[in-house]
């Protein structure tokens, strides 16, 4: 899709669905979590939930950024897909409405890091600025300080691996798809 | 206190609890909230269904920061208590913002109060409505490719790409469909309802936080 800053109806619309389906995914994926939070409970390391399935839950941002190409995108995507989450009654309550902010911040950075040019860096790099921006966060509001510094490590390792997945590869993999599709093409023409 | 306002007064609520590292000011909370709930006519059996499914992630917050937190023994105790405590109280905070205020009502008070784009909060308001028809298209995603001997994953990018290619369509009819029912970008709107700050809002916003300063200052645990 062409690179203009202007925003159109039809691209605040898009940007809503996007948020939208997260969100729908996003609370879908609710069960999951517990699920998994349940077993790693088990053991006591009930932190790894989070970390192994953060990506999931950072999808939206990178991909929105990655298909509209205007600043602010990350951001906006990704508050809307809490915003949805915490409204269809997932269970983290109103912390989902920071979590989007840390998230969505996170992602857009990598975007901004790049001056909002280059696109396909920027999305590798939103994986690495999420990661770093959601730890530090994590750090305090889910209390990762409190735990010994191997453990950390292996925390911030673990998500990292997870949002470059799910943020990085799988995005790029459905921008790929996209772009096979010629979907967006007409409108392109279009303008 | 409007919409608006009640969304501030959460976010600051959750922020402060986020940061600080207090179990009394959580439990605190955690009891006025569920006041809160009540006073607002929610049925108790609501409440329980909030305390059952805030139970199992509780236990095992509680739990993991048990075993790996870092000090000795009093310490990841306390840590525990507290990190426990959160998961709970956010979803009380959560549930007294979104039983009385819909999407609706908040994305137009936002606009009206913090003077948002009315693109993008009209946007918002027309995606809204496809929440129910995105939960039908996964499902007849899904269902499409099991008819072919195939299985989506939520982990494949077919999935997202089948759904991107509805909401890409979707978003170009709505859009159309907004512009010739009427709506301009950019142009001046009247409104139907308003929804303006109320006076006393910011003041219980300020009475609440004052007071969880003071037990945040008080409390020893």
């Amino acid at each position: 899709m062409k690179n203009t800053n202007k925003w159109t109806l039809r691209d605040a619309i898009l940007l809503a669905m996007i948020g939208i389906i997260f969100s729908v995914i996003y609370f879908l994926m609710d069960p999951v979590y517990q699920v998994l939070t349940g077993a790693f409970a088990a053991v006591g390391l009930q932190a790894f939930t989070g970390s192994f399935t953060i990506g999931v839950w950072m999808m939206a941002g990178p991909l929105a950024a990655y298909i509209l190409k205007k600043p602010g995108t990350a951001l906006l995507a990704e508050m809307i897909g809490a915003a949805g989450e915490m409204f269809m009654g997932g269970y983290w309550g109103v912390a989902t409405l920071l979590s989007g902010l840390i998230q969505g911040a996170g992602s857009e950075l990598g975007f901004t890091l790049t001056g909002y040019k280059n696109w396909k860096n920027g999305l590798w790099l939103s994986t690495l600025t999420g990661t770093v921006v959601t730890f530090i966060w994590n750090l305090y509001h889910s209390g990762y300080i409190n735990y010994s510094i191997p453990m950390m490590a292996a925390l911030f390792v673990v998500r990292y691996l997870s949002i470059f997945f799910f943020g990085g590869v799988l995005v790029n993999w459905i921008e790929k798809l996209l772009d096979r599709s010629h979907f967006m093409s007409p409108v392109e023409e279009a303008e | 206190m409007n919409a608006s306002q009640r969304l501030y007064l959460s976010l600051l609520i959750s922020l402060e609890v986020a940061l600080t590292q207090s179990f009394t000011l959580n439990v605190v909370l955690y009891v006025f909230f569920i006041g809160l709930l009540l006073f607002q006519g929610i049925r108790i059996q609501r409440i329980l269904r909030y305390l059952f499914i805030a139970l199992l992630p509780t236990l095992a917050t509680f739990w993991s920061f048990y075993l790996y937190s870092v000090g000795n023994l009093s310490e990841r105790l306390h840590t525990a208590y507290m990190m426990g405590s959160r998961v709970g109280l956010f979803i009380f905070v959560g549930a007294w913002l979104t039983n009385v205020v819909s999407p609706s009502v908040l994305l137009k008070s936002l606009e009206e109060n913090l003077k948002l784009s009315a693109t993008f909060i009209y946007g918002m308001l027309a995606a809204l409505n496809f929440i129910p028809r995105f939960k039908q298209t996964f499902r007849s995603i899904q269902a499409a490719s099991y008819m072919r001997g195939q299985a989506v994953h939520w982990y494949q990018p077919t999935l997202y790409f089948k759904a991107l290619i509805h909401a890409i369509r979707w978003s170009e009819m709505l859009a159309m469909a907004m512009t010739s029912h009427g709506f301009q970008e950019g142009a001046t709107r009247t409104r139907y309802r308003s929804y303006p700050y109320q006076k006393f809002g910011f003041v219980w916003i300020a009475l609440i936080m004052c007071s969880t300063f003071i037990v945040l200052y008080l409390s020893q645990y």
